[in-house]
């Protein structure tokens, strides 16, 4: 059972900070391979995982707490290196704990004002794309920028990803309302839109995509599609107040 | 639409998708082939409707391009999920998103000949969003399928 730990400990890295589930399950297998463990049938779900191992006499059950669902891709991608590492016995098990330290500190790869940056380019280049004229490009830059700024703040202070997303989706749509009332642009759709896309939660919605058609992930592709649906949700209820305060 | 529309349109996409890429902290690495991948995505969709094709089999068709451009490209020729996240979104039917969701707040709170021009503009715009969401979906799908065949087992990238 401690093999099933330690493989645990890694694979929960990959999946806490939005790794896919499928990485997830090699990267459990990748770490077994090394402890030359078989392993044992894994349930994924978004807020726990559950493996069971049937051995001579009895089986046994491991559940292990999921938590919070974060992005820190550079963090999900150095656990799955990891795993591949120790399948191909160039780390020995007695020397995985300081490793999974080692990659639990690894920060973000962009500073927070590199993030806002892309927020408000995102929201630019989104709002151009629809349609939208070079007025509406700056009222979106300028809404997104500001709202990821908020929503850095926010996220500091350990506010939850809805409420979160409901918030900084209301900042961001009002202040690109608010440039559509003072009569900056005509462009209301492109604009009110754009001015939320850098909140729009890609990596839920491909991954559930992903596990759904994997066939082998089915539920919690369900549990990750259902989740990126409540977000859009949370942000068309934003543009929709927003627009409301335009008209 | 012109080749030189195209092409600004699909650099346009190409900035983008590399924007919501540092958002959702791809690593440095990926940056170049998100932003290819972007760009494929968009330049292959206004580049098949060019040529008189439907707006779903040219989305559908480019999704399958990003994902075969992704593995094509990428260390280890595998599928990176984030790439695709970052590269799909500019083929998403994100204004049709805007007016249904305007449309069903019309509905609700009209009457008469306005109730039935909302209701039609509801209905218009969630089916387009249904159509290119799925176009999507089956591009996507069409994309892993060849490269898992190519790969096997392995088609995944590690972010």
């Amino acid at each position: 059972m401690e093999a099933i730990e330690r493989a645990l400990d890694v694979a929960l890295i990959v999946m806490e900070n939005g790794g896919s589930t499928a990485n997830a399950e090699r990267t459990f297998r990748n770490v077994l391979k090394g402890d030359k463990h078989e392993g044992g049938a894994v349930g994924w779900r978004l807020d726990l995982v559950t493996v069971s191992v049937t051995g001579p006499d009895q089986t046994s059950t491991v559940v292990r707490a999921i938590g919070p669902v974060g992005v820190n891709l550079v963090r999900a991608s150095a656990a799955v290196v990891l795993g591949e590492r120790v399948a191909r016995g160039e780390i020995r098990p007695a020397a995985l704990p300081a490793e999974i330290e080692r990659v639990k500190a690894l920060p973000l790869p962009y500073k927070r004002g590199a993030i806002m940056v892309a927020s408000a380019f995102t929201a630019a280049f989104i709002c151009r794309l629809l349609g939208g004229d070079m007025a509406a490009v700056g009222i979106a830059f300028a809404a997104g920028g500001l709202g990821a700024f908020f929503r850095s703040v926010l996220r500091a202070m350990g506010l939850p990803q809805a409420p979160l997303t409901i918030v900084c989706g209301l900042v961001s749509a009002s202040l690109a309302g608010l440039g559509l009332r003072l009569g900056l642009s005509s462009a209301v759709g492109p604009t009110l839109v754009a001015s939320v896309f850098y909140m729009v939660p890609g990596i839920s919605l491909i991954n559930g995509f992903l596990d759904m058609v994997s066939y082998r992930h089915l539920l919690i592709g369900l549990e990750r599609i259902a989740s990126a649906a409540f977000l859009f949700l949370a942000l068309a209820v934003a543009v929709a107040f927003a627009y409301s305060f335009v008209i | 639409m012109d080749l030189l529309t195209i092409l600004l349109q699909g650099l346009l996409a190409g900035f983008f998708s590399c924007a919501l890429g540092i958002i959702l902290t791809a690593p440095p690495g990926y940056l170049v082939p998100v932003f290819l991948c972007g760009f494929t995505g968009r330049f292959v969709r206004d580049g098949l409707m060019s040529f008189d094709l439907s707006l779903n089999w040219s989305t559908m068709l480019a999704a399958a391009a990003i994902v075969l451009v992704a593995a094509a490209i990428l260390r280890r020729h595998a599928v990176s999920p984030v790439t695709l996240a970052s590269a799909i979104l500019p083929l998403a039917a994100s204004a049709s998103m805007f007016d249904a969701i305007l449309a069903l707040m019309r509905v609700s709170g009209s009457t008469g000949e306005a109730l039935q021009s909302a209701s039609v503009s509801l209905i218009f715009n969630a089916s387009k969003l249904f159509m290119t969401s799925l176009a999507i979906a089956l591009g996507l799908a069409a994309g892993m399928l060849i490269v898992r065949m190519i790969r096997g087992e392995n088609a995944w990238g590690s972010v």
